[in-house]
Formats: C-alpha cells, structure tokens, sequence
C-alpha cells in the first residue's frame, strides 16, 4: 500500500464519524523506486488532503529507509519546482507499507494490510 | 444443452432506440481490431480454482477499452486515476493501464486471492503503478474520491443465480449476480455515478437479462449517460460492454 492509497481510504465502520484519516502501524515498510512521474504527481497533488500525507510519512518515518528527502509541511501555492515534485513523488509513490494496520481514529478498529494489500471489509455487525 | 439455456434474442427487450444502438455495438465489435491478450504466463490452472479465467466477457471488455481509448485519446492521455471494482483475474486493469501512461491503477476485490492474482497479471506485464485494495466495490474510497476517477472498469457478477448464491468472498461471487444478474450492478450503480470525474469514463459488462436500457435509466436519473459501445454474441448470451460518461451539464 502506497502513502497515496492511503489518502484514499476512509473507515466505514458503525460509529464512526469521520473515520479519516486512518492511523498508520507500520510493520514491515520498503522503498521501490520507480521513474519520477511529473504529470501524474502533478494531476494528483490539487485534490490530496496534504494533512494526511504529512501525518502518513510521520507514522511510518521510523520504518523508512533510506530517509526521503524533505517536503514541505504545507503544500506551497502556485507552481512547484520539480526538486519538491520529486520528493513528493517519491513519498506517495515509493513508500510501500507492506505489513500493519490502519485503525479508525473514531472507534480503534484495526485493518490489517498483509502483504502490501489492506483489508477494508467490514464483518456485518459492523455495517 | 439447448434446451435448458435456449438463445435469449438479442431484441426481445428494450425500445427500437436501444435495438439501435445495440446494432451499432455489434457492428462496432465487427470493425474494432482484437486487443492482444496481457500475459498470464504467471497463472497455474489451480489458480483459476480461486480466480475467475479470462473469459469471452474479458476478451470483449478490453476489445472494447482498445477500441474507446484509441478513438479518444485524450482521455487516455489526461487520465489520472484508473480503478476497477472486483479486478478478478486482474486483466482488464493491466490491459488498460497500458494505454493509459500516466495513471495510478487502483484494483478491489472482496476476494483475497483475486487481488493477489491481480498484483502478479500486473507484475508480468510491466504494469507498476497498481494498488490493490481488498473491499466491497469502493466503499471505503467513496469519500476521499468524489468526481475523482477517470476510468472506472466494472465486469460484475452478471449471470441471473438465486440471491442466496451471491454471497462469501470465493470464485461464486465472482459470477453470480442474483435476480436479473443485478444484485451486484444495482449496489454499483450509485457508487460510479458518485466516482465517475467530469470528463471520465466508465467500461462496464451487461448481459441482456441484466435489462440493460433500464440500468441506463437509473443511471441516467443520476447525471449519466450509458449506451452500448460493443456487442457481441457469447454462446447462448449477448454480452456488450456499456461506456458511461457524465452528461454535460447545457448552460441556459
């Protein structure tokens, strides 16, 4: 699971409120490089919830290896160079969680991700 | 055989509008040059004890997206977000990932073993940019990504079962569709209407005891246009693959 996919997911658990964004235990995390893509990252970037991102790289920073390089802690406005672009790039695309949990910060329920695959599907007392 | 699955007419249901279009799916069909197959040197015929197999369904759907994508390339050019719900044997998204360069490929299943058959489809044939999300349709994706998804590619349980059968997380549900075959599709409805982006696209399977023109209907009433974009004939089925796209709103 990539930090971008993170950003997607919501818990829809009962009782929940806002079920977002989902805390990351990271067991097992790993880096693929991939070929920086500037469209894509670019397309992507407007429609993130930053916040979450930068809460996301907090929570797995201490399993990343080799440290990412910097990114800004609020997205800037405007056009953004391609060094940023990059790094960013890399956070949301290379930063694979392969073994953990995301637990809902409204009602603590955990979904474990086994093998790079998180597990979202809620039991039926749960819907 | 023939007598317990008699050829549905392909025009026994719908208006003369829809036979229309669906006329011009299969002459579509006819024209459109085969999409080449993505490897699936990775699979085992055990596999496929777990993993719904390619099927003509599957060889009509990417027919189709080579057909759609090649006519419009803007689509595939501008195209961010790919997601396929219940990805399967993972084929349809692979094959579309690589029209579709700078795209992140976002797969569910419910099925465990389908996800992971997905990851290998896409590994084998150089597709990387693919996560894979273990859930039912794309619920928990619904809030982060309204109007988000560029192309959405839906090859439902479509075949008429009884609804009990439509259950678990096994190979079953990877066919089986309830009343109509519409158990699934009607649960799906709401959902890529809610995802599909303002110029995005949505590639979808029907069988024609799915009622089709009404699934249109519910989908129209929802701000979106389906029509049959190919059709052709299965064995003792019509199965076509629906595009969907956002009506443009028309300034007063």
């Amino acid at each position: 699971m990539r930090l971008l996919t993170h950003n997607y997911l919501i818990s829809n658990v009962k009782g929940t409120k806002e079920g977002y964004p989902l805390q990351i235990e990271a067991e097992e995390v790993v880096i693929e490089d991939s070929p920086f893509d500037q469209e894509l990252v670019t397309g992507i970037l407007p429609k993130l919830n930053y916040e979450a991102v930068i809460g996301a790289l907090h929570q797995v920073a201490d399993k990343v290896e080799p440290k990412p390089a910097d990114i800004p802690e609020k997205l800037p406005e405007g056009e953004i160079d391609t060094a940023t672009l990059e790094a960013l790039y890399h956070v949301l695309f290379n930063i694979h969680v392969i073994e953990g949990h995301l637990v809902c910060p409204d009602t603590g329920r955990k979904f474990p991700i086994k093998q790079g695959i998180p597990n979202m599907i809620l039991h039926e007392d749960e819907i | 055989m023939t007598d317990f699955h008699p050829l549905r007419s392909a025009n026994d249901r719908g208006s003369k509008n829809w036979e229309q279009l669906n006329k011009i799916a299969e002459k579509r069909a006819k024209e459109a040059s085969p999409a080449t197959m993505p490897s699936l040197d990775h699979a085992t015929m055990s596999d496929y004890g777990q993993v719904y197999e390619p099927s003509d369904d599957t060889y009509l759907l990417i027919d189709g997206i080579q057909s759609d994508l090649t006519e419009n390339q803007s689509i595939a050019k501008s195209a961010r977000t790919i997601l396929e719900l219940g990805s399967g044997n993972g084929v349809p998204i692979t094959f579309c990932s690589k029209l579709v360069p700078s795209a992140l490929a976002i797969a569910t299943d419910i099925n465990p073993n389908a996800l992971a058959f997905t990851k290998k489809t896409a590994m084998e044939n150089n597709v990387t940019k693919l996560e894979t999300i273990q859930c039912d349709l794309a619920t928990p994706l619904l809030e982060s990504c309204k109007q988000r998804i560029d192309i959405i590619i839906f090859n439902p349980p479509y075949v008429p079962t009884p609804d009990e059968e439509v259950s678990g997380n096994g190979i079953e549900v990877s066919w089986a569709g309830g009343e109509r075959g519409r158990l699934v599709v009607d649960r799906a409805i709401p959902q890529i209407a809610h995802l599909l982006s303002e110029n995005g696209v949505c590639y979808m399977i029907t069988v024609d005891d799915n009622e089709p023109e009404e699934i249109s209907k519910m989908f129209d009433a929802l701000g979106i246009k389906m029509f049959p974009l190919v059709r052709r004939r299965a064995y003792n089925e019509y199965l076509s693959v629906q595009k969907l796209v956002r009506k443009k709103q028309t300034k007063p």
